[in-house]
């Protein structure tokens, strides 16, 4: 079996705090694989260490081994800038960029990377991400408005198409919906299963309906330690563990 | 002590409610094999008291199905949910075997049955559908497990007494031999209905298919 993404005895500080423990785990291609977990377990963090995010952060400290098509992501003489073209990455608050038109968010991207040799292809990448993220219908007529225009859903999709347009192999998401009303997170949910035939995706999740509802295989975070992880419909049918069963029962805390 | 989340006050609803399936299933199977033994009438009773049975699993079905619209169970929420479904249809059915029986009561003649094998195995069946409603409610799975073979001894003391039966023909008025027969394959039916209600015990606890 090849793995879209491996991780293996993963741990992160901060300063003296040791947030993510020893942790382990596989992820399958074309998958929507879920983290799950309370506030403050650790989530985010291991989402922000599995594409290097974390060298931003001076406290942050990682040991360990993330690995893309075999290749150990803090290894040696990894070029952090491929790393980073391996994953898109969408966030809990839609992060358009408010001044610059619908069109030119995404093709920010691609044009800067050298993605695109004239201004024809550029148009069919930007139309295909934002096909794809199921918003070229909303926004066709509109391109060269403000993305500050569109509604916080629409924002979001309008990151996804970001992220796709660079054409990643997995995309990270922390909780892409928390700040979306019922209708657009559902939008969002279709949209993942639409995704996961041609991309991983990888997304951090407080809400354990959520994860029921969309993943393919889940991992429950506690306090930096894997707790459990498995098929998600066995995982929310018979868990294995005590306190799994405690968090998707809400008898957690 | 923890709060209780808005699932609990329907999950204890439900119990509830199968609690009183548990209580009432068991009355009217004991009635119905008394009208056998003491041979008296009482189907209308009987009857009734299966209508009911009857009513109550719907009215468990319909709560069931709004927990599940309400809260999206998972877990062991769900396992109990499901549980409580096939548990009350159990019931039901127990229900209505112990009004056939009850029934039979009306065509046995005044004299020359012997009931011995219907008393014995009515006395291990009653004692099952005590036992299951027990373990169900106790979530006890050693009973559960225990009730599994109470049932293999229902199944073999089934097949010798209908071979004991099959041998009298001709020898015994035929309707003693069909009334018993028949109250027999009922009885046997009502173990093996227990025996789902231990199934569906041992599943709300552990997960797993039994």
């Amino acid at each position: 079996m090849s793995w879209a993404i491996e991780v293996q005895n993963l741990n992160v500080w901060y300063g003296d705090k040791h947030i993510i423990k020893n942790v382990s785990f596989r992820v399958p291609k074309n998958v929507i694989f879920a983290i799950m977990g309370p506030s403050g377990c650790g989530k985010s963090t291991l989402l922000r260490a599995m594409n290097r995010l974390l060298d931003l952060n001076p406290h942050a400290r990682v040991e360990g081994q993330v690995k893309i098509n075999g290749v150990n992501i803090y290894g040696d003489n990894v070029d952090v800038t491929w790393v980073r073209r391996q994953f898109g990455m969408v966030f809990q608050i839609p992060n358009p960029f408010p001044h610059l038109s619908i069109y030119e968010n995404v093709a920010l991207g691609p044009k800067l990377n050298g993605l695109v040799k004239d201004k024809s292809q550029l148009d069919e990448l930007v139309k295909q991400a934002l096909q794809k993220a199921y918003l070229w219908d909303e926004v066709k007529n509109d391109l060269r408005k403000p993305a500050s225009m569109l509604s916080g859903g629409q924002q979001q999709r309008l990151c996804i198409a970001r992220a796709l347009a660079l054409k990643p192999r997995i995309i990270l998401m922390d909780e892409p919906t928390a700040n979306l009303d019922p209708v657009a997170s559902s939008k969002i949910e279709e949209l993942l299963l639409e995704l996961k035939e041609d991309y991983t995706i990888i997304i951090v999740t407080h809400n354990p309906q959520q994860a029921a509802r969309v993943s393919d295989y889940v991992a429950f975070l506690y306090m930096g330690e894997l707790i459990e992880i498995g098929e998600t419909s066995t995982v929310f049918t018979r868990p294995s563990n005590i306190l799994t069963e405690k968090y998707v029962l809400g008898r957690m805390g | 002590m923890s709060l209780k989340r808005p699932i609990d006050y329907g999950l204890e609803k439900l119990n509830g409610m199968i609690n009183d399936m548990i209580d009432l299933a068991g009355k009217t199977l004991e009635i119905s094999i008394e009208s056998i033994l003491t041979r008296t009438d009482n189907v209308e009773e009987v009857r009734k008291l299966s209508d009911q049975l009857i009513f109550m699993m719907d009215e468990t079905s319909e709560l069931a199905v709004q927990l599940i619209a309400r809260f999206q169970p998972v877990a062991s929420d769900l396992r109990e949910i499901k549980s409580a479904i096939q548990i009350s249809y159990d019931f039901s059915r127990i229900g209505r075997y112990a009004a056939n029986i009850a029934e039979i009561a009306r065509m046995i003649p005044e004299e020359g049955c012997d009931f011995t094998s219907v008393r014995e195995l009515s006395r291990i069946v009653l004692e099952m559908v005590r036992e299951a409603g027990k373990a169900y409610l106790n979530k006890d799975l050693k009973k559960a497990d225990e009730l599994r073979s109470m049932d293999d001894q229902v199944d073999k003391l089934y097949a010798e007494s209908m071979k004991h039966l099959i041998q009298m023909g001709g020898k015994i008025n035929t309707a003693c031999l069909l009334s018993i027969a028949l109250i027999l394959r009922y009885l046997e039916r009502i173990a093996d209905h227990a025996c789902y209600i231990a199934d569906a015990t041992s599943y709300m606890i552990t997960g797993r298919k039994y």
